[in-house]
Order: C-alpha cells, then structure tokens, then sequence
C-alpha cells in the first residue's frame, strides 16, 4: 500500500495573474517602506523625494513590460532557464544565477539585520536580536519547506491584512497632515529629484521575483497590467508614505527620524479604543510583510542554489544551510549604520542584475527568432 | 520534513490480510453444507438452525439469527409459501428451474440471492439475512429477512439551527441513504455500498454525483476507503484518521456533519459523502477550513443577516484563538497599548495574584476544560448545573482567594463562549489545541511570539490538503467566486458558480447566461 | 528518528526555559508614571552640594528638579486586590521628586527606592517650570520624553507659571489623578475661553527641530484642588528659548488667526454697551505677496456664530439694518484685537507665532533661503512685514425669535 497522497501529485499548480500581482504587493512592501522617506528627506534636502518614487515606478513598471513580452514567448521557462536553453547561453546562465544567489543571500541579510533592529526598538528592547532574527528565519525556513506554492500561497495569505493595516494609518493620520511642507515643489530645480535614485530602488526590492516565478503561469495569464497595477499601487503607498510622513513630522524632522512609517503608526492614538497605542501592534503586522519578503527570498536562493550547485541534493540541508549562512552574515555588521550603507550595495546588484537580466533575457529571444527562423 | 514522512508512513503501515477468508468448496449434499455452517457460526446461541420439507419433500435447512432476523417475515413470506407448496410443484430432483421459480413463483419476498460461494453468503446472514441450504443445490439461498429495532431519525443535537429542517442521520446506514434520497432525486445521485473492517464488516456508502464531482476525487476517495484494513471502523471518525491527508495536523481535513442538509449541499457542491452504519455522523471530502465555520443555517437566513453572523463567527475564531495569548502579551509585555484607566485597573485587580499572568491564564484555561469535560461526562441535567456553577462558583472563588484577577475571568468566559459559536465541532476542537500553543509564545516573546505562531499556523495550512483539494480556498489561492460565499454571503442569485474547491466537472449552478 | 525528535523537544525545552525573562515584566510589577513636573533648582542645599562635588564638569545651573506622578493601582480596583498601602489615605497617586542634571539620571536615581519599575508609557502630561523656558532648556528637558521609544507621541506639554511641582500636587475633586485632570481640562479647549488646542510630544519635536517659533499652552496653580489653563508661552523658534507669555484674552485671537476651530466668544462694545458674539466657526486664509522688497499678508478672518447675550438696553434686533450694525461692530472689535496681537508678537516677542513663513517658503523660495535665519529676532524680516487683517462676521441666529427672521424674508 502506498501512503495516500497519489492524488496530489496529478494536480499541478498554477500561479493566476491576479495571485502573482499579490504576491508581488507582499513581497515589495517589505523594508524600504520602513526608512526610505528618511533617506530621502537627508541627501535630496528638499521635499521633492516622492517625484522621483514615481519616476521611479515608472521605470519598474517599464521593466515589468519588457519581462512579461519576453515571458510570452517562453512559456513555463524562468529567465534562467531561457538563457540556459541557448546555444551560447550556458556560461552565462549560469554566472548570473551565480550572481542572483549572492543577491538573494545579501538582501537577506540586509532585511533580517533592520527587521530585527526595529523589533528591538519598539517590541522587544531586552531579548537579543540574534533570538528574535533565528525565530524569523525558523519560521521562514520551514515556509521554504513547503515550496513554491506554499510560499505563493502566504503571501496572498498576508499581503490584504498588512495592505488594510497600513491604509488604515493613512487614513487616521490624514486630518493631521500640514501638507505646506512639501510646498515648494521642485524648489531646488529637478537636480534632487536625479539624485534620489540612488535610493527610491529600496523600494522596489522584490520586482526581481517575477523573473522566476513567472514561469509557473499559464501563458493565458501571463500579462503585464495587473503586475503594473501592483507596481502603481506600490508607488501610490511610498508616495503616500513620504509625503505623510514630511507633513506630520516636519520635512526637518523627517531627516532624524529613523523609521517614520512606524512612528506614523505611534501618532496614531485612538481614544476610546481597546488599544489605545497602535504601533505595537502594526510592527506585529508589519511582521507579516516582511515575513513574506523573507521567505520568497530565501525560497529563490534555495531553489538557485539547488538547480545549479546540487541537482539531487535535499532541500532540507539546503535550506538549513542557507539560512545558517543568512544568519552569520546578518549579525556582522556591528551597528545599524553599517547595515544601512550596506542597503546601497544590495540596491546597485540588484539595478544591475535586473538590466544584465532584461539585456542577456532579449538576447535569447533573438537568438531563438533566429534560430527558428533557420529551421523554416 | 523528511523526518515527519517516515513517520506518516509508520502510522500508516501496510497490514496482510489474514483469517478472514473461508476457502471452502460447497458440496450438494445438505448435511455436509449445515455441518460447514455450523462450524463456523454455530457455536452462537443465538444463531437458529431450522429443518424444514419444501412441498412436503425437499429437505432443507434455514439459518438465521434470532436477534436480526424479523420473524413474523420468515413466518409469512417464507415459511407460508415453501411449507404449503402443493408436493405436485416440488420437483424430485432440484433443478435450475426450480430455484427460478422459487424465485420467481414462490416466495414472496423482496429480496432473494442465490449465490456461490460460502463467504458472500455468512457476510449477508451475519447482517441478518436468512440462510436456506436446499438439499441437492450446491448453491446457497440468502432471503432477506432483517428486521431490528432503529432509533428514530430525531433531531440533531450536534448541530442545531432555528430555521432549517429538523431531521438528522441516525446509525442506520439504509435511513441515511433514504434521507439523501429524498432530497436529491436525481439520477445521478450515485450511491455505492462497501463493506469495512475485516472483522466488523461494517457497510458503508459513498454518495455523489455524477456529473458535478470529479472523478479523480471519488476515485481517490474509494482508494483510501480500500486502503482501510483493520477489525472494524467504529465511527466516521475513525475512517477519518485511517484517511486524512495529515495525521500530524491539528486540523479536521474532512467534515464531520449529522445533517442530511449539509450533506445535500456538499453533493450540489461536487464533494463525496461517505456514510457509515453505526454512526450518526456523514464524512464529507474534501473539507475547506472556510466551510468548518458556515452552518447550514446560513442559507437558510436573509443574507444580510447571513453575512453579519459570519463576520461574527470569524470574529468568535478569532477571540476563541488570540484572546488568552493576546491578555498574557499585553499584561507581560505591552502595557502601553492599554488604555491608560484599564492598564491601571488591571494592574490594581492583579495587585494581590501571586502568579505571572501565564500562569494565571493556563489555570483558568484548564479549570475550564476540565469543567467542559465533567460537563459532558455527568448525566445531562447534572451537566449543565456543573457548568453554570463550576462557572460562577470557582472563577468567583478564585478571584476571592486572589489566585486569578477577574479580568482573567471574564477573558475565559469570552473565549469559551466563542468557542462555542463556532459551528463546525472538530474544528472548535482544533482552536482549544492551538489556544495553548499560542499562550505560551505569548509568554515567551509576547505579541512577537503571537504573530510568529500565527504564521507558523499559517505556513501549515497553505501545505494542507484535505483530499487534493487546497485547504485555505478561497482565500489562497484566490477565488473571487469563492469569496463571494466565504465571510460574507451574498444573495443565493450572485452565487451561480459553484465553490472553487473542489473542482468540479460542472461549475455553474444555474444555467449560464 | 527517535533521536531525532528527542533533539528537537529538549531544544524547544532549552528555547523555553532559557527565553522566558528577557522582556517579560508582568503589569503589577510596574510603577506608572502618569505625570512629569520639572522644576529650575535654585538656591543651594545638600543634594545639590552632592551633585556639585561628585560631578564637576557639569553646568550648575542645569541642575532640576523632576517630580513624577505614579499612580498606585491598588487603590483604584473596588474590590479584590487587598486595597494597596494606606499611605496617603486612598490617594490614588503619590509625587516623587528627584534632583539632578538629566532626567535619565532622575529616573534611575528614583529606582534606587522603588519596589516597582519606572515605566513611562502611560505618561500622559509634562509640565515644565517657565524658567526652565526661558533660560532655553526646553530642547534639553523634553529630549528624552521626544526620543524615548516607551514614550507616547500624544502626551501633552505645558508650561506653568509658578512652580511645576505644586501643579502636580492638586488633589483634583472629580479625577483620580491630577495628570489625568490636566488632560481632561485640556480637551475642554474648544468650550473653554483663553485656552489653545493642547500641544503634544510630536507637535513638540516638530516644533523645535523646525526653527519656526511656536506657543506651548501655559497652566497655573490655583489652590489645592484646582488649577486653571490659560494663555500662552511664546518660544522663539531659533533658539527655542521662550521670550513671553500670551495672555487669556489674547488665545481667542491667536485661535482665530491659527483658524483652530474652537468656540469663542467677544464681548463686543456697542452704543456705550455690550453684547456677546459667540463664535461657532471660523476661518482664516493668508495670502503672501512680496512687492518692492517689502512682505505683505493679507490676512483674511471669516467668523460666524450666534448673537448670544444682549447688554444692550433698547435693542430690539428685529431688522437687517440693525443685524449688519451689529456684525460691524463684532468685525471691528475682533480687528482691533487681532491686530493687537499682531503688533505685540512683531513688536514686542519680534516672533512669528503664526507661521507666516510657510507662505514665504511656498511662495518665494529663493528669497526665503536668504532670510530663512534672519526671518525671527529683534530687527529680523517678519516685524517689518505689513499684515492687513481683514474680518467677516456674520450673526446666524439670535436664540429667541424676535420677529427677524419674517421681515427678512419679507424684504427679499
């Protein structure tokens, strides 16, 4: 007798266009919503940060584009494996799931040290970093566990919950809002707003997921204008995010303070409530979110490091030793300030993965064409 | 992962079938055939043997059980007609013929089977068929003679609705299929009897149908069902754990219901009821964590009110789950959250309490289950006095002797009784499991441990399936037709598709437009 | 794999076990912080000779006095609980005070005696002395309550005239706690007269990090059981030192340019007498021009509201010639007080309370870099601007029908 699950395994599984967009709100609203406005209030020095967020997800949404054409004419093949299946495609394949292994491993890092320095400000002042950051990475890990539809499945899970949570912030801190404090706009010229770039890509830290995820779509499904929907609404939320937090705080104070979306969440009072402080609360549903960022990613570095490194190796010694290496190279950096420098150098490998991707992803469309072309 | 497959696999474990089957010739001769019977059944005393002269010539013999067997059917149907058939119609010499006409001419039961071999036949008279060995017929007659007292179909007391019809299962099989019947009377209702366990021989039925629920997914519930191979399956829960997806789960992955109702829909639905004889309950498969908290009831209402009481059913899950956890984080952990006059009441009611409020949560939390225990094991009236003084008495005490605050009190309460509002049983069952689970990562790390456990509890259920069917439908993955009858309802003429688990071979409900 | 499982429960045990006490500190075990009072020391006794000896390099004249409200639970709960300590006859509270150079210092110095934890995040109202204001401490005193996670954003700040630590003294009659009975009073800003919309932790960061010049609501001591709020301290924004106090009478105008919505009133003088023009709603819109290097506002004051007392003898307001009378007269009234205070904050506090500034910064951003530092101060930009005030008032009702209501109608 066999163990009963044979029916499970003739019902493969899909990714609809509608959960992939989800999945890409969850897994983008992760870190930089946390401190981006910070960044930008201290080297734009003007309030002018929010136009280049948009233009920002202008450009993403462009690379979203370019990555669903060239997804409809690979059906069922991730960006690797299109790359890989050409005839000269083979090195360079694998030299960039090389690269995207190291990404994914750093950006970990990088998430799991700032999750665990705010938890440690607001929730848990006395319980080591390194407990809280090991229960997250368990927690990831036996998410990684369940593969790629059960991460997929989380993040639809979470992503309405923290999306709800934060929306109801803005709402409740509208009416406080002094929006003269963006006022002027452009005041210094379009110079600050160029060189916000070298920030505003912290938050569109994910996009990259759908390069490998999409390959699990029905070629039916595979269009760009929900994931641009997700895109946009991304963009709406940071902008709403910046511009509330210089009008609440002060565009001078927004220069100091470390992570103003979660002290949005402490002007928040609501008298009369069960809860009277919400900010608690909100880190623990921020959690969800970052939960999401967290274990997409690892499952990405796992299954990389599976496909090229160890074809036959188990997953589970992956995964333990994948999380191990996350976790020694998070508590390097000895403070906080390091780990945000740290930010810049995850940002520049993940702007220029994305363009070797798109550029290496066209290539093989054209070899393919030609190819093709040959054979008729 | 690997180390919880093994183990499934244990639990699991492949068992050779042995000592259950006769491998016995029959032999024309009459005495020969009794003596086979008698060594295997005779020994009962309740089992009788009688010698009777078909048409005044033919020797032969009946067997049937005392306690089974409807006597007066015997004496009219049987033992009238074979006795005073005229010598003339009784042949000399058995033949075919004759047994055709027996069946045919003579006798005037419903039901009567010839049959071959010897198993088949002890099968049917150990469920209270009568056994007619003819001498010189190397066959054996089985007549169908059951009669034994049935509990009425009553009420179901499990689960209770206000409006809704009043009838419920009850343990005989052959009731259950008539009730379903009677709902259902299409043709393709299919209903297909089995027999379970290798020594209760339990019947049972798998009902669907056909054209609306998969084939894959009947055919892979029968498989299970044939995978079964111990004594005897006592109830449908038991076949639930021989079959489940996840043993190690504390979750319910097939829905328990003494409804005939729920069972109807769960048929419209595309999903396959297995009805076992002995037990009240119908197993329905596959199960969606969403359907374990709707009641029949709700589409028995307006939907308005529908969809009101189950946002508020959802909330009693919530409250039933977080509640203790989230009073033992805010007390040990975030005291700012509070507002400032309640943190400081409670801070002043937990003055003279000696425990952490973990500890204090965990003795209310089990003096509450005991109660709940004692409440179902003492006899019905005594039961109910017990909870209300159990209640009332040992939470008002153990405030008194200052070993609990009253906040913690009026907490337990909360959570019982949205424990309660819970329809679905089982999966009020698994929330009580989960509940204690959660406390102590709220002891631990406090609403950090809380929100670490939720996921965790989350992880799980995005793995499970309850016969391929993904669990957490249809909110991951995401069906807008299945939301539109998840926490809220809409009118019944929105909900035209059927839910999007299970799948089905036919999904709209009305003709599409 | 029994081994396996074995490893797997004694971890999880070593998890539990090991974990459990980082943060945990169950609600009893704390003290309640509800109120902070910070007070200048002055004079010299043993403390401070012990302060100044044991740390030498510290400014002597930073030295103050923090006094905090805790609030003892015990005596809250009717019923169970045992009652708490009888120490100050069923008072719900006690004060402590502590003196040093850092409120750090204060909170820790105070642990030594106490059975319970500080915690402060119930802390709901800080009042600081007005000396400490003026002497430019501000920044210094609040920057624990403005960086200290534990705290809340929404605590409230006031300045007091006279000594902070009485205030908090006040054994309030319908309160449990005075820090309580200050917010409550707080929030009645809207009915009551002379007061301001309460200024909180958040808007108190913002104010001093921004370099604009702002006003904290002052609060005062007025007996054992009561205090009053009223008026005003103005802070100049550049070096948030506090350069005078508004009046009661003036808070009615400064909510009126602020366009805060609060109900007022104006006794407005008419013939030789008066009549009270209550003020249900207002608004306030400024516009900025910059025309031949001079700053013009124009300020624009919209009110309306009920005509509410009658002092006036043989007034029979029955007819819209009288109405509009009566409107002028509240319009002049309430022009002639606003700019009043507008004069005393050019000329006398040299501030800009109103924040005028955000105009200039909109409208004239170049220009605004230029003067942005030189915009507060003696002979800085703001009191050469030329402010025109312009008001509209209108009178909706009367509360007694006195036959107004028809004419008007009938004249249309």
């Amino acid at each position: 007798m066999t163990p009963p699950n044979r029916f499970q395994k003739t019902d493969p599984f899909q990714i609809r266009g509608v959960e992939m967009a989800i999945s890409l709100i969850a897994v983008i609203l992760g870190t930089g919503i946390l401190y981006l406005p910070r960044e930008l209030a201290s080297d734009l020095n003007t309030p002018d940060g929010w136009i280049t967020i948009i233009l920002n997800g202008l450009l993403v949404m462009l690379v979203v584009f370019l990555y669903v054409r060239l997804q409809k004419h690979f059906p069922g093949q991730n960006l690797l494996q299109i790359i890989e299946n050409q005839s000269w495609g083979k090195w360079p394949g694998q030299v960039l799931r090389g690269l995207y292994i190291i990404y994914f491993i750093l950006a970990l890092a990088f998430i799991l040290r700032i999750t665990t320095v705010v938890l440690q400000i607001y929730l848990l002042l006395q319980t080591p970093t390194i407990i809280t950051g090991s229960i997250i990475l368990l927690t990831t890990a036996y998410a990684v566990s369940k593969g790629t539809q059960g991460v997929i499945h989380l993040n639809i899970m979470f992503a309405p919950i923290s999306i709800a949570f934060f929306i109801i912030i803005f709402a409740f801190n509208f009416p406080d809002a002094h929006f003269q404090e963006i006022l002027p706009i452009l005041g210094e010229g379009i110079g600050p707003v160029f060189k916000g770039f070298k920030h505003t890509p912290l938050v569109f830290l994910g996009v990259e997921i759908i390069f490998f995820f999409m390959a699990w779509m029905k070629s039916r499904e595979v269009r760009a204008l929900p994931l641009n929907v997700s895109i946009g609404f991304i963009t709406l939320f940071n902008v709403a995010l910046t511009l509330l937090g210089y009008s609440i705080f002060g565009f001078q104070i927004s220069k100091s303070i470390t992570f103003p979306s979660i002290e949005l969440a402490k002007e928040l009072e609501i008298p009369g409530a069960f809860f009277e402080r919400i900010e608690s609360l909100v880190i623990t549903l921020w959690m969800m979110s970052i939960f999401n960022t967290i274990s997409t990613f690892h499952l990405l570095a796992v299954q990389n490091i599976r496909e090229q490194f160890l074809p036959r190796g188990n997953t589970a010694w992956i995964t333990s030793g994948v999380t191990f290496i996350i976790f020694m190279l998070a508590f390097i950096f000895p403070s906080i300030s390091e780990a945000f420098l740290f930010g810049g150098v995850i940002m520049f490998l993940e702007v220029s993965l994305i363009i070797l991707s798109l550029v290496c992803g066209y290539l093989a469309r054209w070899t393919a064409s030609m190819h093709n072309d040959r054979k008729t | 992962m690997a180390m919880f497959k093994k183990l499934l696999k244990q639990l699991n474990r492949d068992k050779v079938r042995r000592g259950d089957e006769y491998e016995i010739e029959l032999s024309s001769k009459m005495s020969i055939t009794v003596e086979t019977i008698q060594n295997i059944v005779g020994e009962s005393d309740d089992v009788i043997q009688r010698e009777i002269k078909i048409g005044h010539k033919i020797p032969a013999t009946l067997f049937y059980i005392e306690s089974l067997c409807d006597r007066l059917t015997l004496e009219e149907y049987v033992l009238k007609p074979l006795l005073h058939l005229p010598a003339k119609d009784a042949p000399a010499v058995i033949t075919d013929r004759f047994i055709t006409s027996l069946q045919e001419e003579i006798l005037t039961l419903a039901e009567i089977r010839v049959l071959d071999s010897i198993d088949n036949a002890i099968l049917q008279f150990m469920s209270g068929k009568t056994l007619m060995v003819i001498d010189g017929l190397k066959r054996l007659i089985i007549l169908n003679t059951i009669g034994y007292e049935d509990r009425a179909i009553e009420e179901p007391e499990s689960e209770v609705v206000i409006r809704g019809p009043r009838d419920g299962l009850n343990e005989n099989l052959k009731t259950n299929m008539m009730l379903l019947r009677r709902k259902i009377r299409d043709p393709n209702l299919t209903i297909q009897v089995g027999s379970l366990g290798r020594r209760g021989k339990r019947p049972f039925a798998i009902c669907y149908m056909k054209g609306i629920a998969n084939e894959q997914l009947v055919e892979e519930v029968r498989y299970r069902i044939s995978c079964v191979d111990t004594d005897d399956v006592p109830a449908t829960g038991s076949l639930e754990e021989y079959i489940q997806d996840d043993v190690l789960s504390p979750f319910p992955q097939l829905f328990h219901t003494e409804r005939p109702d729920n069972c109807v829909r769960g048929l419209l639905n595309g999903n396959v009821i297995i009805l076992l004889e002995g037990t009240p309950f119908a197993l329905m498969a596959p199960v969606t964590f969403h359907q374990l908290l709707i009641s029949s009831e709700d589409f028995y209402e307006r939907w308005l009110l529908a969809t009101l009481i189950r946002i508020l059913r959802y909330a009693a899950s919530f409250i039933a789950l977080f509640l203790p956890a989230l009073y033992i984080a805010m007390n040990s952990f975030h005291q700012g959250m509070i507002p400032t006059t309640l943190a400081l009441s409670i801070a002043g009611s937990r003055e003279g309490v000696p425990f952490p409020s973990f500890v204090e949560a965990l003795i209310m939390e089990a003096t509450f289950e005991l109660l709940r225990e004692a409440g179902i094991r003492l006899p019905r009236h005594v039961g109910q006095t017990i909870g209300v003084v159990g209640g009332l008495i040992i939470g008002e005490a153990a405030v008194r002797a200052g070993i609990v605050s009253p906040i913690m009190v009026i907490v337990v309460a909360l959570t019982a009784i949205s424990n309660f509002a819970i329809p679905g049983f089982t999966v009020a069952i698994s929330f009580r499991m989960l509940r204690f689970a959660l406390m102590v990562a709220a002891a631990i790390f406090g609403l950090y441990g809380v929100i670490i456990a939720y996921i965790a509890i989350n992880i799980h259920l995005v793995g499970l399936r309850s016969m391929g069917s993904y669990y957490l439908s249809p909110f991951s993955p995401y069906s807008l037709q299945g939301i539109k009858d998840s926490i809220i309802r809409l009118p019944l003429n929105v909900l035209r598709r059927r839910k999007a688990e299970p799948r089905t071979l036919d999904d709209w409900r009305e003709p599409r437009k | 794999m029994r081994k396996k499982i074995a490893v797997f429960i004694l971890l999880c045990t070593v998890l539990f076990l090991t974990s459990g006490c980082w943060d945990k500190r169950e609600i009893e075990e704390l003290a309640f912080v509800i109120g902070v009072a910070l007070d200048p020391v002055n004079g010299e006794d043993e403390q401070i000779t012990e302060i100044r000896e044991t740390m030498p390099g510290v400014n002597i004249n930073n030295l103050f006095t923090s006094t905090f409200q805790i609030a003892i639970p015990g005596q809250l709960s009717t019923e169970g609980g045992g009652g708490g300590g009888g120490m100050n006859g069923g008072q719900s509270f006690y004060n402590e005070s502590m003196v040093g150079v850092s409120n750090f210092h204060n909170i820790r110095n105070l642990m030594n005696s106490s059975s319970r934890r500080l915690n402060f995040e119930h802390a709901r109202v800080l009042i600081i002395h007005e000396e400490l204001a003026q002497r430019g401490l501000l920044k210094h005193v609040m920057d624990l309550f403005v960086r200290d996670h534990e705290m809340r954003r929404k605590s409230m700040v006031f300045i007091s005239r006279g000594e902070a630590k009485k205030i908090l003294d006040v054994q309030p009659p319908l309160e449990d706690f005075t820090a309580m009975y200050i917010e409550r009073v707080a929030e009645n800003y809207e009915a009551a007269s002379g007061m301001m919309p309460p200024r909180e932790f958040g808007d108190i960061s913002r104010l001093m990090l921004g370099s604009v010049s702002y006003v904290i609501p002052g609060i005062k001591y007025e007996g054992e059981h009561k205090l009053s709020m009223e008026g005003a301290a103005v802070f100049n924004g550049l070096q948030n030192v506090m350069v005078g106090w508004l009046d009661a009478e003036e808070m009615m105008e400064y909510n009126l340019i602020m366009g805060e919505q609060t109900n007022t009133h104006v006794e407005v003088p008419f013939r030789g007498q008066h009549f009270t023009y209550e003020i249900a709603e207002s608004h306030s819109s400024l516009s900025y021009e910059r025309k031949n290097g001079e700053d013009h506002f124009r300020l624009e004051i919209k009110t309306s509201g009920f005509f509410s007392e009658n002092w006036v003898n043989d007034l029979l307001v029955d007819n819209v010639r009288i109405l509009m009378e009566l409107e002028k007269a509240a319009e002049s009234q309430i022009k002639k007080e606003v700019e009043n205070l507008l004069h005393r904050a050019q000329h006398e506090f040299h501030v800009d309370l109103f924040r005028f500034d955000e105009k200039v910064r909109a409208k004239e951003y170049d220009y605004w870099k230029d003067i942005k530092e030189t915009w507060d101060g003696e002979d800085g930009k703001y009191t050469e601007a030329k402010i025109d005030v312009h008001v509209k008032a209108t009178i909706e009702h009367y509360m007694t029908d006195e036959g107004l209501d028809r004419k008007r109608s009938h004249k249309r």
